[in-house]
């Protein structure tokens, strides 16, 4: 069987493009129903995780309000051409703003863990191997006190590193930031993220001589969206919230590049049998 | 070095913190509590890079280097 370490991310891409599963289409890529299968795998084991530690299933819209964006921050962080808008509303840039707009103008008698499932879409003009504009994207979302908060980003960073591993991904955790902060204080919003390690990504070795791709994200926001979406907890204490996001795509594709198509592809099978 | 702690604590005190039942000593952590925001920060690597007579690249902006006054004139006091 060949390996990722024996071809280059670009044969491999190659393999799955002759395969029909992985398909760029000018801006867009196009994934098989192996791809996608697989896609909706990882996104099944996520799921177990999510409701085993006992979070609720928030179903979401396909498109989000400007206005929820627009009291998320998210424009005066991101450039606004980042976000597709589409007839009543945008495609989300991520799913958890979902979560908190659900939440606003509440009080939380406990703390509370949310997953959801988006498409979600940046119009990036980065071009990276397994970069899609379009993407899926679930979330797992946690709302409580300071401590409770990172606790759980503790785990959550511990269990899913552990569950790569497992699936044999050759992965890292590395500090990150977010990298489409704008100018003037969103320079300070990014600063204030790495002295204090808000966000984490879990990276996966595609190539040896490719930079690792970011497949996960572990991030603490504090009292960032408590504040602008005025929930807090029952006691009048603020709430702090946190999040993990998956990019399931890139799941799926650090599985094939990384066992290879077959072997990637007979793990959905195992189940189905 | 304490000419420099002094400096950098009373421009913390007197000009970043608005709050005035907050004060910040020597060894306050600055970045628990929501004490430094996204504008402040920047103001205080403005007012250190003045201090120290060179701009900080964000690579050097780090816990380990800002955790404190202690620490930050320790780090950024010595080159």
């Amino acid at each position: 069987m060949t390996t990722t370490k024996e071809i280059s991310i670009d044969d491999a891409m190659t393999q799955l493009s002759r395969l029909h599963e992985w398909m760029p289409a000018g801006r867009e890529t196009v994934l098989g129903p192996h791809m996608l299968a697989l896609v909706d795998w990882v996104d099944l084991r996520v799921v177990e995780f999510a409701l085993k530690a006992g979070a609720s299933e928030l179903p979401v819209p396909r498109l989000i309000a400007h206005s929820v964006l627009e009291r998320a921050g998210y424009f005066e962080s991101f450039p606004a051409s980042i976000v597709e808008e589409s007839e009543g509303g945008c495609m989300p840039p991520a799913t958890c703003y979902h979560c908190y707009a659900k939440l606003a103008a509440t009080s939380l008698r406990e703390p509370v863990l949310l997953t959801c499932i988006a498409r979600c879409r940046r119009n990036e003009s980065e071009e990276e191997s397994g970069r899609l504009q379009t993407f899926t994207m679930r979330e797992i979302v946690f709302i409580g006190s300071a401590g409770w908060v990172r606790k759980q980003r503790q785990e959550w960073t511990d269990r899913i590193l552990a569950f790569a591993q497992t699936l044999h991904l050759v992965v890292q955790l590395d500090a990150a930031t977010d990298s489409f902060f704008a100018g003037g204080e969103a320079r300070g919003r990014k600063l204030l993220q790495q002295i204090k390690g808000l966000k984490i990504e879990l990276r996966a070795q595609m190539d040896a001589k490719e930079t690792p791709l970011a497949i996960s994200s572990f991030n603490l926001h504090e009292t960032f969206f408590s504040r602008c979406f005025d929930f807090q907890l029952a006691d009048g204490i603020e709430a702090h919230s946190g999040c993990v996001a998956f990019g399931l795509e890139r799941w799926a594709l650090a599985l094939a590049l990384t066992l290879g198509p077959d072997k990637a592809f007979s793990l959905v099978e195992q189940v189905q049998r | 070095m304490s000419d420099a702690r002094d400096k950098l604590l009373n421009y913390i005190n007197g000009e970043l913190l608005t709050d005035r039942t907050r004060r910040a000593a020597p060894d306050t952590p600055l970045f628990e509590d929501g004490w430094i925001d996204s504008l402040k920060i920047l103001k205080l690597i403005a007012y250190i890079e003045l201090m120290i007579g060179r701009n900080i690249p964000d690579e050097e902006i780090v816990m380990k280097n800002f955790r404190t006054v202690t620490v930050i004139v320790e780090h950024f006091g010595s080159k």
